[in-house]
Parts: structure tokens; sequence; C-alpha cells
């Protein structure tokens, strides 16, 4: 299995880190994780993207269900992405306009936190 | 004659494969790495459809994934052996998820066209675009299958 998932809590968040490859094979580990994540009470996700070496649309579906997730419950999901290939993928399929994409954790999280007295997401 | 043909069944494990080897053919033309991640990308995206179109027909199948090298351009063929006629009764997300995964392949390679049912049905290698040379060899089109053309 290609794919490493760890989490830990930063700045009043969840910072969720994937490594490895997110494709129809592996995006189910990702989004049993995810649905672990917010069923233990964690519903303001960011998760970081940098080490992720590859994204097809299962991975983004997985992504996807797991911002619907957080949302039921008021909360939020951010996504930490440099990489041209990954940004790619989200930008052919119009994603970009859904997740809020960030250069780094500390600006995602500096984000969540500016935002949170507006609405979140 | 293609210079590769891989055989999987539809498992969701055999995906990485395929775009593997197709990177590493694509490799061998001195292709940027961008467009080698592109060539990856659409491959691995036609076999996870591929893998799709086994699970909405409530089967396993066997999927074809084969490699042309003609001269100033790298063709991948994908076929399955899913009905694109039995869909199960929720194909409504498995309609979705089919636009998104032809939205994706159709935006990273230069060329793509998909085999018609007509064509499977004649024997033909009948597809959907007007440029046809014919697919490559491929002995008839099956419906749904796709062809990714990258100009080299």
């Amino acid at each position: 299995m290609d794919l490493s998932v760890t989490s830990r809590e930063q700045g009043g968040r969840t910072v969720v880190e994937v490594g490895g490859e997110i494709d129809v094979y592996t995006a189910p580990v990702l989004r049993e994780r995810l649905n672990d994540l917010v069923g233990d009470g964690h519903h303001h996700l960011v998760v970081d993207m940098e080490n992720v070496d590859f994204l097809d649309s299962t991975g983004l579906g997985v992504l996807v269900g797991g911002l619907k997730r957080v949302r039921s419950h008021d909360g939020s999901l951010r996504l930490v992405c440099t990489q041209e290939k990954i940004l790619k993928v989200f930008r052919i399929t119009g994603l970009t306009k859904v997740f809020p994409i960030h250069q780094t954790v500390d600006e995602a999280i500096d984000a969540a936190n500016s935002g949170a007295k507006a609405s979140e997401g | 004659m293609p210079t590769v043909t891989l055989t999987f069944t539809t498992l969701p494990e055999h995906v990485r494969t395929a775009r593997l080897v197709a990177a590493a053919v694509a490799r061998r033309h001195g292709l940027t790495e961008d467009v080698l991640d592109d060539i990856r990308l659409a491959v691995g995206e036609a076999c996870a459809r591929a893998v799709a179109r086994a699970q909405d027909a409530g089967r396993q199948g066997t999927m074809h994934v084969e490699i042309f090298e003609p001269p100033d351009r790298l063709v991948v063929v994908i076929r399955d052996d899913g009905d694109a006629g039995s869909r199960a009764p929720d194909a409504t997300a498995g309609d979705i998820a089919e636009q998104v995964s032809l939205t994706i392949v159709r935006a990273l390679a230069d060329e793509v066209q998909m085999g018609t049912a007509a064509g499977a049905r004649a024997g033909t290698d009948e597809t959907t675009d007007e440029t046809t040379d014919d697919m490559d060899g491929v002995h008839a089109a099956s419906a749904g299958a796709l062809r990714l053309v990258w100009h080299l």
C-alpha cells in the first residue's frame, strides 16, 4: 500500500499529512481515515498534500466526500498543495473553486483562524 | 503491432502497474517530466474507468492496455470487456464518475477517441472522432475503448 496518513493537532486544527499515491486502490484508506477523524470530533481539517506523488479522480472524490462530511458538522477542510502535477487535477475538474488551497500548513491555519469569525470555508 | 500489451483483471491494484509501464515506455522518448505526469494520470484514469465499469456491471472483468509507438506519436489504447449497456441501477453516480474521468483524460492527452458500440458490433474500428486512422491494429474497437494519443 503506497499511502501513508498521519494526523496531529496544530493551531486548533487537525493537520492530516498524506504521503504517497492516492488512486483507485489506496483512496479507500484515506476515506476511512478522514471518516474516523470526523467521527472522533475533528471537524476542522487541514490536509497536507505536499508529499502526495499521485492523485486521481477517486482521490478527488474522497476529498470531496471529506469536505461534505465536515461541512455537515459546520466544519472545514483546507488543502496545502504547491505541486503543479497535483494542482492540475483540481484545476481540470474545477475543484480549485471548491477547496481553499494554501501553500503551507501555517498559512492554512492562519487563514482558518482569521476566517473563524466570518463564515468558514 | 503494439510495443507493449498488458492484460489485467479489473482490480484497483493493477491500475498503478499500467500507468507505471506507460510512463516507462514514454520516458524513452525524451519527454519532459510534466508530460510524463500527464501520461501517467491519463492512463491511470482510463484504467480506473475500466475498473469502475466492471464494478458497475457487478462482475470482475478484464482490461487491456496496448501501447503503440508509431513515428512521432505515443498511442495508448485501453479496452475492457465491460458492456456499456449493463449499468447498475445507481447509474447516475457512475455516470458522474465517468464524466470526471473523461474530462481529465481529454485535458491531458493531445487526442482522445472512444470506440463506439456500433463499431464493436460491426467489428470495425469506428470511433467517435473523425480523424480515425485505424486504431493502430486494435482488432475491433470495443464499446467504450479509449485511444489516447500524445504527439512527440
